[in-house]
């Protein structure tokens, strides 16, 4: 910045979203959330599983109608915020090849007290599986597959993880 | 009216193109778009029956009516996460 010129007025951070085909940084996330207003950061990183069913996963590929997403978030983070008493959010999909290990989507959300974070991350994640329009194929040895979530039905585990209920 | 298509994950693949235009009658319902789309892309007739699909980035039920200009976008199942 030119010297004399005065410092611009720094105001809130806005939201954070972005569907990038760049690694994604969680720390990065949880400093863009964080404020000394808010005593809690509650994140959730989902990364890319080894196997499906037993079978040996060998990468992925995910494609993104990045408009929709951009505004699924938006909607997504005001639902949130009208619901919890939430501080900022952070959350960011990845598109393109992910190998094995690497994070595919990021969740971090800032608010004063702990329960208010941790259930507003919980139901981010929840919503973005049922409504993200963002497509997943998994690459095995012997072909490929576009990965469809099951969060509509509910009733068997998903395909980022044993934390839904088996039946 | 002329309206622009987009395909996404499995649609594109069978389809083979990203996007499309599409002339259909003003007012087209998305469901008779859908079967538009299913006789100029056979192979994606079946996969169609799975699909949602979005106009100008907001999900969008079958009897929604389209306009000139409008997008329609093609949604598989989504699988983010």
């Amino acid at each position: 910045m030119p010297a004399g010129e005065p410092p611009v007025p720094a105001g809130p951070p806005a939201d954070h979203y972005a569907i990038q085909a760049a690694p994604i940084d969680l720390a990065e996330l949880v400093a863009r959330v964080g404020g000394p207003g808010f005593g809690a950061i509650a994140t959730f990183s989902g990364t890319v599983r080894d196997s499906f069913e037993g079978r040996r996963v060998l990468h992925l590929e995910y494609e993104a109608y990045e408009a929709m997403a951009l505004k699924v978030l938006g909607e997504i983070g005001a639902a949130l915020r009208s619901r919890f008493d939430v501080g900022r959010l952070a959350i960011v999909h990845r598109t393109g090849r992910l190998e094995v290990g690497e994070t595919s989507v990021a969740i971090a959300v800032s608010a004063p007290h702990r329960r208010a974070a941790l259930a507003a991350c919980d139901l981010a994640i929840e919503r973005l599986k049922a409504e993200l329009p963002v497509w997943k194929k998994e690459f095995f040895e012997d072909g490929a597959v576009w990965r469809e979530n099951d969060e509509r039905s509910g009733a068997r585990p998903d395909s980022a993880g044993r934390e839904t209920a088996a039946p | 009216m002329e309206i622009r298509v987009q395909f996404f994950g499995r649609a594109r693949e069978v389809a083979g193109v990203a996007e499309e235009r599409l002339r259909l009658p003003d007012g087209t319902t998305v469901a008779a778009a859908a079967d538009r789309l299913a006789e100029r892309h056979p192979g994606l007739a079946a996969h169609l029956a799975r699909c949602s699909f979005a106009v100008n980035e907001s999900y969008a039920g079958r009897d929604a009516r389209l306009a000139a200009g409008d997008e329609l976008a093609v949604i598989p199942p989504i699988g983010g996460g």
